[in-house]
């Protein structure tokens, strides 16, 4: 089996996790969580599965080639009981790190499906939830944050493995940012459950674990203060400066990878993610969208240009949300650009949502971005597809 | 100019206080016990019987009915201290004053006469309003009282209301009239004491994320039979009962985000001194951030709470402002903080679990009493009075006397007239018209060297910024069910111009001379307070100032709460902070 349709075997053994009738969902996994106990059931189907070897190199017997593989399977816990990762993760190896963050965007998930759930079966003023603007608008949001999350999860994933002489830098950063935007956008998504999100009962109440899981995950799995200082040196050293074209490979997520490294992720080489910001800036474009890629680019080249002379009187600490925020936003067109043909990846839309919600001054997003944003979320809700870059189907 | 400095510190309110810290230094709040009950999901009965032993429950009635209740902003501070040790039984204790408000509003002479008597004696007084489908949407509630001979019949439920079942009494709205509608509504005042027990049943504890020892549950009355005297008000009147209690409540709400942003503070000084990062610049900024952020939100609610007394008519929008700014501030302050604790954060083993556990029980505030996205709501459709309280970009003249009553902290409150409470007033927003008048004020004091010069920059863009939000807001065309996303965002922006002004009044009728606490030395919270607002407006950041503030934090660390307010509290029986003691000041 592929990395993927092993991934696609674990979601199958572990079954629909709304039905409640399912030992493996997560009204067993509530319960246990109610107890205070591990998810007892659920560490079995990981120990049949074989999950340990998902971590082992192929060159050692086991499983492991690329990582995007082994970030699916992982999603797939995540979206279920992220304390079922904390345990399953008995490597420290650098590289499978670096894919932490993009694993953990299964949590936001599985927040983001039980609030569209929600809002979707609630009547306020006399309509849907769902139909009231602000609420549209809130979900299309957190659906960008995911696929921001992902892309730039993805991106910092392959490049441990493409470059890991160079690529210590992106790790810090995923570490940092996909973090601190996964919370941000379940604590957005809080808001939308209001009372709901409170109770530890009823069709939501998996919602409240994830969100403890995730402040547990994200602290300990990624020190800020640690993060911070690491991206801070990053910053200091400005590799941005010297960075050529990168490597196709890096952003096509279907491209295959070379063997993983064994060692450490160092340096903090050529930033090759603001280099495709750059050269997007610098493209000609004949179409409307074309063009307003090209414009939202140019903002974050110029706030690069900013960040460089502000290196001089601020401290690099000041300085490291600016530059990560740069590298998401290289990250995102990336994907965009190799994605090529792909229906919903391929499409500006979710591209140009991405970049004005990680522009300096974000801007609310253009109504027909936001209704293609809303149609894309709504169908895959309706189709049990993970909201991620890889748009997979899941049981249900 | 006040020659006093700021507050009565050694009026009554902080008299209060004093005893209050002491009673909150017993055994019953010691964090230890207080994380037991935590993890037992266990009603802290001990610290409520403190709270009732010191008679914090007698704040929860006005004066005129026989409580001490006269200074909503001393409440705040009272509601802030308990909040600082412990968010569920400050919910749970202070559910009472939630309960009976209701009956200040609304209800007779006799009817409050007899409530108080009955608070004064330890009763637990619950409100009743929200439904189990239907959450904030109070037009939607179902729960019906039908008129019968000497009375009125009950049926239905409410559901997720404080203290549902250990209450003696709780006020319900119930709907009257089938079709509803604004006058399709009433409030009862319900003594399940003289319930028969086959007329209602409490729904069971509902198991919550946070505030876990609470008694969250609820109330199915089934025929219930309650005299006509119950009625509180006209029949009809309990929406608008209700939504005028709430601006009062909501208002209050911010003591529960200031108290959890004083022990989240704390934590984070403390960390950074354990882990002698306190040399570190970052740390120091962050540090020096949340405080700047923690003496914003403490000038907007104490202005606020003041305005209850001073700028009654204007309370319909300055409560929503407070309810959805201070708690969204305080989560920030809050997660900024866990970044700096990283895995301590979330660990029950530091400290007794104290941030995990306010980490985790703050989001309530940002939920119960109407959430943050219901009271934007409630701003939003304000926003055509007060852009016509802007014309042409020029203010229209505001309430200069209720003013300068709200923000001089040591002139003595107007009695709070419930009567001056309204829903329809047509009155703007005085403190945010007061904007440019409070800015060109500023700029002269910097003009005579009493303040640094980044102050007057700082300040003009925090004008600008007003200015700029009112063309926006006169362009903006209402709708109750269309409310635009963009609407949101304007009333957030709305929300961080009043705190602003709030800083600017606070300021400028309060600011002592030599002998002031460090931090009025040069204005020095006033300038981190700016900034912090105009960097949240998306202006250009100051934040070299957060360094000296960061300072005094680390200073005062182990000696009390940082606050710009002398002698509201000492933390945990610690003695009373040094840059909060005002010496004699001379005023400018």
């Amino acid at each position: 089996m592929t990395p993927l349709e092993r991934a696609d075997e674990l979601e199958r053994r572990f079954g629909d996790p709304r039905d409640p009738d399912n030992p493996l969902g997560f009204a067993a996994i509530l319960a246990a969580d109610e107890r205070a106990e591990p998810f007892a059931a659920g560490q079995r189907v990981l120990g049949d599965f074989g999950l340990e070897a998902e971590f082992v190199p192929v060159e050692d017997g086991g499983h492991l080639a690329g990582l995007d593989g082994l970030i699916e399977i992982m999603r797939s816990v995540h979206r279920r009981d992220p304390r079922l990762a904390l345990a399953a993760t008995p490597t420290s190896a650098e590289p499978v790190a670096a894919a932490v963050p993009a694993m953990a965007t299964g949590i936001l998930d599985t927040g983001l499906r039980t609030t569209v759930r929600h809002v979707a079966s609630r009547r306020l003023y006399g309509r849907a939830v769902i139909d009231l603007p602000y609420i549209g608008a809130s979900l299309a949001g957190a659906f960008v944050d995911l696929l921001i999350c992902d892309a730039f999860g993805a991106v910092a994933a392959r490049a441990g493995q493409l470059m890991p002489a160079s690529a210590a830098g992106y790790a810090a950063a995923a570490g940092d940012a996909v973090f601190r935007r996964l919370r941000g956008a379940m604590h957005q998504l809080s808001v939308l459950l209001g009372a709901r999100f409170y109770i530890r009962e009823g069709d939501h109440a998996i919602f409240q674990k994830l969100l403890r899981d995730l402040q547990a995950v994200s602290l300990g799995t990624a020190p800020p203060a640690a993060t911070q200082a690491r991206l801070a040196a990053v910053l200091a050293r400005r590799g941005w400066l010297s960075a050529g074209a990168a490597p196709r490979e890096l952003f096509r997520l279907d491209a295959g990878l070379p063997s993983l490294p064994s060692g450490p992720i160092a340096g903090d080489g050529p930033d090759h993610l603001a280099a495709a910001l750059r050269a997007r800036a610098d493209q000609d474009a004949d179409d409307p969208e074309g063009r307003e890629v090209r414009g939202l680019a140019r903002v974050f080249v110029t706030d690069l240009g900013k960040l460089g002379d502000e290196l001089a009187t601020a401290g690099p600490h000041e300085l490291t949300r600016r530059y990560v925020r740069v590298l998401e936003a290289g990250a995102c067109l990336g994907v965009w650009q190799a994605a090529g043909e792909d229906p919903f990846l391929g499409d500006p839309g979710w591209l140009l949502a991405a970049l004005a919600r990680l522009s300096p001054r974000p801007e609310p997003l253009p109504d027909d971005v936001e209704k293609r944003l809303s149609v894309e979320l709504l169908d895959r809700h309706a189709q049990v597809r993970g909201f991620g870059l890889a748009n997979r189907h899941f049981p249900g | 100019m006040s020659a006093a400095g700021p507050v009565r510190a050694a009026g009554p309110a902080s008299t209060a206080i004093g005893a209050l810290e002491k009673a909150l230094d017993g055994v019953a709040f010691a964090p230890d016990r207080l994380a037991a009950l935590d993890r037992a999901e266990a009603f802290p009965a001990d610290a409520c019987r403190t709270l009732d032993d010191y008679g914090l429950h007698r704040y929860y009635t006005p004066v005129r009915h026989g409580g001490l209740l006269d200074d909503f902003a001393e409440s705040l501070q009272l509601m802030r201290a308990v909040a600082r040790r412990d968010l569920t039984v400050t919910i749970a204790h202070g559910k009472t004053f939630l309960g009976a408000v209701s009956v200040w509003v609304g209800g007779t002479d006799e009817q409050a006469a007899w409530l108080a008597a009955e608070i004064d004696r330890g009763a637990i007084v619950s409100w009743g309003l929200t439904e189990r489908d239907h959450g904030s949407d109070l037009f939607a509630g179902e729960l019906t009282a039908v008129e019968v001979a000497d009375g009125w019949e009950l049926n239905g439920e409410k559901w997720l209301i404080n203290n549902a079942t250990r209450g003696q009494l709780i006020c319900v709205l119930a709907r009257t009239r089938p079709a509803g509608g604004p006058r399709g509504f009433s409030m009862f005042l319900v003594d399940k004491r003289q319930l028969p027990p086959d007329q209602y049943r409490h729904l069971p504890k509902v198991a919550t994320h946070g505030i876990r020892g609470a008694d969250i549950s609820g109330i199915a009355f089934h025929g219930a039979r309650v005299p006509a005297a119950a009625l509180v008000g006209a029949v009809g009147d309990g929406l608008a009962i209700t939504l005028k209690a709430l601006q009062l409540t909501r208002t209050g709400c911010a003591a529960l985000s200031l108290g959890a942003a004083d022990q989240g503070l704390a934590t984070a000084v403390e960390f950074a001194t354990e882990q002698r990062s306190t040399g570190q610049r970052h740390v120091r900024r962050t540090l020096g951030d949340a405080a700047a952020s923690l003496l914003v939100a403490e000038a907007t609610s104490v202005v606020a709470s003041r305005s209850i007394h001073a700028l009654t008519t204007e309370m319909n929008a300055v409560s929503a402002i407070t309810k959805a700014f201070v708690p969204s501030l305080v989560h920030e302050l809050l997660e900024q903080v866990s970044e700096l604790l990283g895995p301590s954060a979330t660990d029950p083993g530091y400290r007794d679990g104290r941030f995990a556990t306010l980490w985790r029980d703050h989001p309530i505030v940002g939920i119960f009493d109407g959430s943050t996205l219901v009271n934007r709501n409630a701003l939003i459709n304000q926003f055509p009075k007060l852009a016509r309280s802007w014309p042409d970009g020029r203010p229209e003249p505001w309430d200069e006397t209720g003013l300068a009553s709200a923000t001089t902290l040591t002139a003595d409150l107007p009695d709070f007239d419930p009567a001056q409470l309204s829903l329809m007033s047509r009155a703007g927003c005085s403190l945010v018209q007061s904007l440019p008048a409070a800015v060109s004020e500023l700029r002269g004091q910097v003009d005579r060297g009493l303040l640094p010069t980044p102050v007057a920059r700082v300040a003009g863009e925090l004008e600008s910024a007003a200015r700029a939000l009112h063309r926006e807001l006169a362009d903006f065309r209402p709708s109750i069910r269309d409310v635009p996303a963009t609407a949101f965002a304007l009333a957030e922006r709305y929300e961080l111009c009043f705190a602003g002004a709030a800083c600017a009044q606070v300021w400028l009728r309060n600011a002592a001379g030599p002998g002031a606490p460090a931090l009025w030395h040069d204005g020095l919270w006033l300038r981190a307070g700016l900034a912090w607002v105009v960097a949240k407006l998306g202006g250009e950041a100051d934040a070299e100032v957060y360094d000296p503030v960061a300072d005094l934090v680390l200073a005062d660390h182990g000696r009390g709460v940082f606050s710009l307010l002398p002698g509201i509290g000492s933390g945990n029986g610690q003695s009373g902070t040094e840059n909060g003691r005002f010496g004699t000041g001379s005023g400018q």
